[in-house]
């Protein structure tokens, strides 16, 4: 708990002075501003160079195509944004020797590896929020149609706050695993992609995470049963990477 | 205090500890001294936990300490060669910080944090940012890590290496003062002045062995043995020859035109060593005896042409 | 094919001034950013690149050229030692 305490500390300075938190709040805004605006002004642009049937196409967007337009923005370059950034989580702190102080006063892997993992979690998690209520009243201000509604952005919003709960495990662990924070950024980021085109296959998506993108898009049956053994991996996956997280940290040579 | 059993350490087919052994009495200063690579900061990451280790035993203050390595490892403070911090942090911040993970009452903290800055002369550089401090002053801020919550026990890697020569005075007289205070100190050096002047106990390590560990006092007695530095005019290749040809001299180092006789009985040796080198037909510039200092004990042991 | 009026034109431009007030956030943001990550580059050492290519960058690459300078230009004190 002190470890815990301290670290959750020392990771807020680090992100403000590394200018982490304005680098993920930026990261998840900026596509629930731009996106649906591009979807606005694009056939405006093009109206006199593209022909008329292209246009259709273009004008009709309606709020449910924009809200999926702008996840699907958000899963793209927020994946990116979000493992690069925090790429380094443990393995700077191992390869630039940083721990040998706090471990050799005592500091416990676990107070160390959950303070991390935490605090990103919910970091991660309320920009997300942010940048899907944001999304919501722009959608809201400049498309009409659709059945989205509050409800259904909120339920989509749990759906991806959970989905990278998963990846920010995933790159804990991977972190704790290489001496380079970059392997590990750029691991997370092919399985996170890759993993996307399991979607396809209606028997074995729902025992991956990437399902829970697949279902947040789903506007009407967000939450569905098909989501039960999705949710319960996610929830194991984490459990589990965090937990192997903590058991390498406490193995692992820190000077 | 400390007691290592045939600690063993290997980076893939690279032996660094070859099973040594060693005790360290509470209250005293244990020297260790070795060349750079000869595995002196491999033991000290072993013995403050931060490495694992490939055979052998520890106990500290006779505990095991791999089964107690949480409860043993708070009265430890250590201080590394090469200490880092983060950077982004101000001194305050970072000794806050280590109290926090200490767990110190963080009332008596922001007291001791102040007094503590006071004690390594970093008040005024509190509020600045790490990053920006020179070598000595990082060193100086770790030994304010080292030193938080009084530890029992303090491990200090070549704690004077990046001080100037006045940091390095203080340094030594910080030690001492320890020593009154009972505090174990486990120190490694290869400057063997400081070794001298501080330690109670010297261990001599080279390639992961260790070659003896001796109070400064006995080793002294033992190893007391006063060289004969004999200075010629022209290169003494001959002369060498002729006087290793006796019996009663040990070995005999060159240096150039210079060169020190090492003899296997003093009293012996002062008669006689006049007479056999006035009988060389060479003409000596100077001729003196030396007391021997830990400095020759030291190469002595580690040139491995010399016999012991 | 294409078809031209003053009509059509008339809608363009009453369509982009009444998106205009949701443009100010992303230009704020743009721009803040921008500004920012000159300030950090001209304060701090810039890694892998030089400072005027760093400049570059952020300058016309838009809201990806900062977060890009951000997590791999700016030489964090993190990690120099």
């Amino acid at each position: 708990m002190r470890s815990f305490k301290a670290y959750f500390k020392k990771e807020i300075l680090e992100s403000v002075r590394g200018n982490k938190y304005l680098i993920l709040f930026v990261g998840t805004i900026f596509w629930a501003l731009m996106d649906p605006l591009m979807l606005k002004l694009l056939p405006l642009i093009l109206k006199n160079y593209l022909p008329a049937d292209l246009i259709v196409l273009f004008s009709t967007f309606n709020r449910d195509t924009a809200f999926q337009t702008f996840l699907n923005d958000l899963f793209q370059i927020g994946t990116i944004i979000i493992a690069l950034t925090l790429m380094g989580l443990l393995s700077n702190e191992v390869s630039l020797k940083k721990l040998v102080f706090p471990y050799s006063r005592g500091a416990s892997p676990a107070g160390v590896v959950l303070a991390k993992y935490i605090h990103y979690t919910i970091t991660i998690s309320l920009f997300i929020l942010i940048a899907f209520l944001t999304n919501y009243f722009y959608i809201n201000r400049l498309f009409t149609g659709g059945m989205l509604s509050i409800e259904i952005a909120l339920k989509s919003s749990l759906l991806y706050i959970l989905y990278y709960s998963v990846l920010l495990s995933i790159l804990l662990y991977f972190s704790s695993l290489f001496k380079r924070g970059l392997i590990a950024g750029i691991s997370v980021l092919v399985l996170g992609y890759s993993l996307s085109i399991f979607n396809q296959f209606e028997t074995i998506r729902v025992y991956l995470p990437n399902y829970l993108l697949f279902k947040a898009a789903d506007i009407g049956h967000i939450f569905d049963n098909s989501l039960i053994p999705t949710v319960i991996i996610s929830f194991c996956i984490i459990i589990l990477l965090v937990f192997f997280s903590i058991l390498r940290m406490k193995k692992i040579d820190v000077a | 205090m400390i007691k290592v059993v045939g600690l063993k350490k290997s980076y893939g087919r690279l032996e660094a500890l070859k099973s040594i052994s060693f005790e360290v009495e509470k209250g005293s200063v244990f020297g260790f001294i070795g060349l750079n690579g000869a595995g002196k900061t491999t033991t000290m990451n072993i013995l403050t936990g931060l490495i694992r280790f490939n055979g052998g035993k520890i106990f500290i203050k006779g505990k095991d300490f791999l089964k107690n390595k949480q409860e043993l490892i708070r009265t430890i403070g250590y201080l590394p060669e090469t200490p880092t911090f983060y950077n982004y942090m101000n001194a305050y911040e970072y000794l806050n910080f280590i109290a926090r993970i200490i767990g110190c009452d963080l009332k008596k903290t922001r007291k001791s944090v102040g007094k503590l800055l006071e004690m390594i002369k970093l008040t005024k550089h509190g509020k600045r940012r790490i990053g920006g401090y020179s070598r000595g002053m990082k060193q100086r801020l770790a030994l304010a890590v080292a030193f938080m919550n009084s530890p029992e026990i303090l491990f200090l890697d070549e704690p004077a290496s990046a001080l100037d020569p006045e940091g390095r005075v203080e340094m030594l007289e910080l030690i001492e003062s320890l020593k009154d205070d009972k505090i174990t100190i486990f120190l490694s050096t290869h400057i063997l002045n400081d070794a001298e002047r501080v330690c109670d106990k010297i261990c001599i390590i080279d390639e992961g062995k260790i070659l003896l560990t001796k109070n400064l006092s006995q080793l002294y007695e033992t190893y007391i043995q006063p060289i004969f530095d004999v200075e010629f005019e022209e290169d003494p290749e001959e002369a060498v020859n002729s006087l290793k040809k006796l019996s009663w001299i040990e070995s005999i180092k060159e240096n150039g035109r210079r060169i020190s006789i090492y003899v296997k009985d003093i009293d012996h040796a002062k008669k006689e060593i006049l007479k056999e080198i006035s009988k060389l037909n060479t003409n000596v510039t100077s001729y003196q005896i030396r007391k021997s200092t830990l400095e020759d004990i030291f190469m002595r042991m580690v040139s491995k042409n010399e016999i012991i | 094919m294409i078809h031209i009026t003053v009509i059509d034109i008339n809608f363009i431009i009453t369509e982009i001034l009444r998106l205009l007030p949701f443009f100010i956030p992303i230009i704020i943001i743009q721009y803040g950013l921008m500004i920012f990550a000159l300030v950090q580059l001209f304060r701090n050492e810039a890694a892998y690149l030089p400072k005027w290519g760093w400049a570059l960058i952020i300058i016309f690459f838009g809201i990806i050229g900062p977060v890009v300078f951000l997590i791999v230009g700016k030489k964090k004190e993190i990690e120099n030692d």
